[in-house]
């Protein structure tokens, strides 16, 4: 099925919608550039730039709040309906969950302020990587999202897995480590918490996958296995 | 500038406005000038005295003056006038009704205002109401009771004893239209009756005993009422009144002929406004005397609300139907659009169409066929086979029928459909839905239409001279008599009577005030049972109001 | 923890019907193969469809789609109109009420109508309602008595109008007088009511009364409502047809013909879109 909104046979409607749709977009925009530099932060103990990071924050924050006002402000007027009820639905979360996105970028920019041996920075190699994985996901999902393309968000959505793999192996990394150097755990435990952050994100991408797809095709696929949801796009 | 106003639209209001002001002031002038003429006649005018000299012979003159006018010297001239000692160019003429009918030759009659030596008023100057042959001025002499000359108080005397001849007078009439008058009908009735038995050959010996002991039952009866009749009248005929005339002689006139009694000139403010009321009550109340050219119209009023009242208890079942199923039941095609266009077209027709119409068909056919049929007995002369009030009230109800039918189909076609569907929706059939709710709320419309029927049947003559009116009838349409409607009797008509009174009286110049008078009244009738009417619709929009939102 | 059942997803917990296929007992009315013909104009084509007993079905869509006359025809109110033919059938009680042995007066009695304007009779409010039990002969004052009260509090009006029960039905506002109306109806106990735009004369308030008052109906009706206002079915209806130039488009349960629809003009039509 076709998606446009601008048909809508009142105007205004259309540049409402259009309106909150381009502020997701650059709130997405501004969570992705969070997350990069919060990785750059890390990769390159960049204190300064952990520092804006953290400071960008309540950019996010104030604009959750903005598209959120939007959106009740959509509904209270125009009583959405069918697709249009669906956008402003997925809208309304995937915003909180790019808010959460951008408070796990803050957290994982935290690291970038510690200082760490030679052999720690072999692990901030390892995050970096992740980090790049799960980067792509966010800007795949976003462009999904901006496309509206249900297929794309799907691809995203079976990528968490690989996210999830890696996770796992960078923890049974991390533990060895600890377990090696038990002096170093209070540093390492700042890195397990920006793993975490990570493949939190990643999950967060996943749900957004999960809006685009319940916008395009009307179908909830929340806690639905992989199969049956390819079964039904 | 002009242009300006032109396009502001004030040239329109003014045009519209004006249009509305001359209908409004025709109509009220008309009323007005109707109302002044016909209501001043009973005012009480001034008896005057006239000593007369010059182009005539000297003589005095009683009576009221009726007109004045101004006349051309030169044509009283040519009419054999003398009048070389007058400068004017117009003499005035007056003219004066001096009454005493039967003395002079005309009651009516031209003075010219320069042969008026003296004019007085004197305040003993007596009008007398008469029976026959109209008003009688002149000076009371003597007053006759029981042929004794009353010497004290004669004119608080006369004027008792002038009651007391009105009294024994009306007793007198009572008895004979009542009592009297049944027992001719039921004499008649068992003429009538014998006649049927023996056009059926039924007449036994028995029945022929049964009438004859009613009939001389009937007699006895007949005989001790005419004995009370002779009495009373001659009880009125016991005194009388001597009158001296404006010819100086002595008159002596029955006071039983005597209606009533005034001194004109004696009279205060307080007491002509009395007498005014009173001579008005006496026109509405009283029959006409006199070729009808004196006393009262009561059994004209009768007959014009009895015969439109008849008529409009024919005409709204007839024209509600018809517009009923013009409207709900007829297929809409060209055959039900073209009877629409007749009935639209019979308002049309002129109205003595329609009395040639009720002749032909209503009369001669229908009350010829239902006397054959029914009143076999009565022939020769016919019962419903002649002009009667049923035949009117029926032509005006053919001739008021398409106003009905227009103004009914108009108010079934307001009513919104939305009620009807309800209607329908809780189960109802169209003859139900029409019953309990259509028209009901018709009703309103149906009323207008009756009040245009009405309107217009009540000012219409024309058809009625040839159905049923008549110039005068000895009996109202309803009385004490079974079965006390008679609608085969004809009937008094205003309208008839305007004419009548106005143009076939031998006295037109008499009669010229009375049928101002008529006319007044003529048109309060009609505005009073439209006023009736049009109450009665507004109750009743009052009650369907609302759903017009 | 709490169990859902995976059937019961609808918001008022009622069993979601498969309207394909409803069960005999399931089923109100049938509307097969109907088509209805103004002169030569097409009005309805093929429309087919089931409506379930004891629910409010809508028919949406835009005007001259066709809604309203499929409603009429439900109880024949179609045949007021001369020119106008149907063919199809639609069946009440294993009947087609299209049979020419149907009596059309009792088909009305058990379907109902209440039409788009409040539409009392110029009678008071107590004759209002029992018009249609007077139509049938009934005369028993008790009786009577009993019903007035029984459908005016049916219809959520006996409290403010008790104490004028013999006054003019006219001098009732505007939501009162078609709370009257639904009285009149269901005091001649049909098994379907069918509600013709009941609102769009209305003030929001009232409307928000009727609905309540609609959401109460099912319970002992089959509901069937034509709606210009798609909030309105949406908010009263458990079942939604979608209807355009003449044509059924769609027919599924309110919840997901207002959240995914399967058709695009449905689509279109709801989110106020130009197909």
């Amino acid at each position: 099925m076709e998606h446009n909104l601008n048909k809508h046979i009142s105007g205004r409607f259309n540049e409402e919608l259009e309106s909150v749709r381009n502020h997701v977009l650059s709130m997405g925009g501004l969570v992705e550039q969070q997350l990069n530099l919060a990785l750059d932060a890390v990769n390159e103990c960049d204190a300064e730039k952990a520092r804006k990071v953290s400071e960008n924050d309540y950019q996010v924050n104030a604009m959750e709040v903005n598209i959120d006002e939007e959106c009740t402000r959509i509904i209270a007027k125009r009583q959405p309906a069918a697709s249009d009820l669906r956008l402003v639905v997925a809208i309304a979360k995937t915003i909180a969950d790019l808010e959460r996105i951008g408070d796990e970028a803050e957290r994982i920019a935290r690291v970038a302020l510690d200082s760490f041996t030679k052999d720690q920075q072999d692990l901030l190699v390892n995050i970096e990587n992740m980090g790049r994985q799960v980067s792509k996901m966010l800007h795949d999902v976003l462009d999904a999202f901006a496309r509206m393309d249900a297929q794309r968000a799907f691809e995203v959505h079976k990528e968490d897995a690989k996210v999830d793999r890696e996770y796992e192996a960078l923890t049974r990394q991390i533990m060895t480590y600890m377990m090696e150097d038990p002096r170093s755990i209070p540093k390492i435990m700042d890195l397990i918490w920006s793993v975490r952050s990570l493949e939190r994100i990643g999950d967060r991408c996943q749900n957004i996958a999960e809006y685009v797809i319940y916008f395009v095709n009307g179908k909830d696929i929340r806690h639905t296995s992989q199969e049956d949801i390819e079964k039904s796009l | 500038m002009v242009r300006q106003w032109f396009k502001s639209g004030s040239p329109w209001i003014w045009m519209t406005g004006g249009a509305v002001s001359i209908s409004l002031i025709s109509v009220l002038g008309l009323l007005a000038m109707i109302a002044w003429k016909g209501l001043s006649f009973f005012w009480p005018s001034q008896v005057v005295e006239l000593h007369l000299q010059g182009s005539v012979n000297e003589q005095i003159v009683i009576g009221e003056i009726y007109d004045r006018e101004q006349v051309p010297k030169s044509r009283l001239e040519a009419a054999g006038f003398d009048l070389s000692a007058y400068d004017e160019e117009f003499i005035e003429r007056l003219l004066v009704k001096t009454g005493n009918r039967e003395y002079v030759e005309l009651d009516f009659r031209w003075v010219l205002s320069t042969d008026i030596q003296k004019q007085s008023t004197p305040a003993s100057l007596a009008v007398f109401e008469r029976t026959k042959n109209g008003n009688f001025y002149g000076y009371v002499e003597q007053v006759i009771e029981d042929g004794n000359v009353v010497t004290q108080n004669a004119t608080e005397r006369l004027y008792e004893l002038v009651e007391r001849a009105v009294e024994l007078n009306e007793e007198a009439l009572d008895l004979q239209n009542g009592d009297i008058g049944h027992i001719n009908y039921e004499l008649e009735r068992l003429r009538l009756q014998e006649k049927g038995y023996v056009l059926d050959n039924a007449l036994t010996d028995e029945r022929v005993a049964d009438l004859q002991s009613r009939r001389v039952q009937l007699r006895e009866e007949y005989k001790v009422l005419e004995k009370r009749l002779f009495e009373l009248r001659k009880k009125a005929k016991r005194d009388q009144v001597v009158v001296r005339d404006m010819r100086g002689e002595l008159v002596t006139l029955p006071l039983y002929q005597v209606l009533d009694v005034w001194f004109p000139n004696d009279m205060g403010y307080f007491a002509k406004v009395g007498h005014y009321f009173t001579q008005i009550g006496k026109f509405i109340s009283d029959d006409p005397r006199e070729a009808n050219t004196e006393g009262g119209v009561f059994p004209a009023i009768f007959g014009t609300v009895f015969m439109v009242m008849l008529m409009a208890v024919i005409v709204t079942p007839f024209g509600v139907v018809a517009a009923i199923y013009l409207h709900e039941y007829a297929a809409k095609n060209a055959v039900t659009k073209m009877i629409r266009i007749a009935v639209i077209n019979l308002a049309g027709v002129p109205s003595i169409v329609y009395g040639v119409f009720g002749l032909g068909f209503f009369v001669y056919m229908l009350g010829g066929s239902i006397d054959e049929l029914f009143y076999r007995e009565a022939a020769p002369s016919p019962v419903f086979g002649t002009p009667g009030v049923i035949w009117s009230a029926l032509t005006l109800a053919i001739l008021t029928l398409p106003v009905v039918i227009v103004s009914t189909e108009e108010g079934l076609s307001r009513i919104p459909s939305s009620v009807r569907h309800g209607s329908l929706a809780l189960g109802a059939t169209q003859a139900e839905t029409l019953w309990r709710i259509i028209v009901p709320m018709a009703s309103p419309a149906i009323m207008t239409g009756l009040i245009l029927a009405v309107a217009r049947a009540a000012g219409e003559v024309a058809p009625l001279m040839l159905v049923g009116v008549v110039k005068m009838a000895p009996t109202l349409p309803l009385d004490g008599n079974f079965p006390y409607i008679h609608l085969d009797r004809k009937f008094m008509h205003l309208g008839f009577h305007i004419y009548d009174v106005g143009f076939q009286s031998p006295n037109v110049e008499a009669a010229r005030p009375l049928v101002y008078a008529t006319a007044f009244l003529l048109v309060t009738v009609i505005i009073a049972l439209n006023i009736t009417a049009i109450g009665i619709r507004n109750h009743l929009r009052e009650k369907f109001r609302s759903l017009e939102h | 923890m709490i169990t859902v059942a995976p059937e019961v997803n609808q918001a008022n917990g009622q069993k979601k019907l498969d309207l394909a296929n409803l069960t005999p007992e399931q089923t109100s009315l049938q509307i097969k193969d109907l088509d209805l013909y103004y002169g030569d104009k097409q009005a309805l084509s093929n429309v087919n469809m089931l409506i379930p007993k004891g629910q409010v079905t809508a028919f949406i869509g835009p005007s001259g789609c066709g809604k309203s006359t499929l409603l009429r025809c439900i109880n024949r109110m179609n045949d007021l109109v001369d020119t106008c033919r149907i063919e199809g059938e639609i069946i009440l009680h294993g009947q087609n009420i299209y049979d020419k042995r149907v009596d059309v007066a009792a088909l009305r009695r058990s379907v109902g109508m209440v039409f788009q304007r409040p539409n009392p009779f110029p009678k008071s409010i107590y004759e209002n309602v029992v018009y249609g039990l007077r139509l049938q002969g009934i005369k028993d004052k008790r009786k009577l008595d009993e019903v007035v009260e029984k459908s005016l509090r049916g219809a959520a009006l006996w409290d403010e109008v008790k104490d004028r029960l013999h006054d003019s039905a006219f001098g009732l506002s505007g939501g009162q007088q078609q709370r009257l109306v639904i009285a009149r109806s269901i005091a001649i106990e049909p098994e379907v009511l069918l509600l013709d735009e009941p609102t769009s004369a209305l003030d929001p308030i009232s409307t928000l009364v009727i609905e309540e008052l609609i959401n109460d109906l099912k319970n002992k009706y089959t509901v069937v409502i034509v709606t210009h206002n798609m909030q309105q079915a949406a908010r009263v209806s458990d079942q939604t047809a979608f209807m355009y130039m003449g044509e059924l488009i769609e027919y599924a349960d309110t919840n997901t013909l207002f959240t995914t629809p399967s058709k695009k003009k449905t689509e279109d039509y709801i989110t106020g879109r130009y197909g």
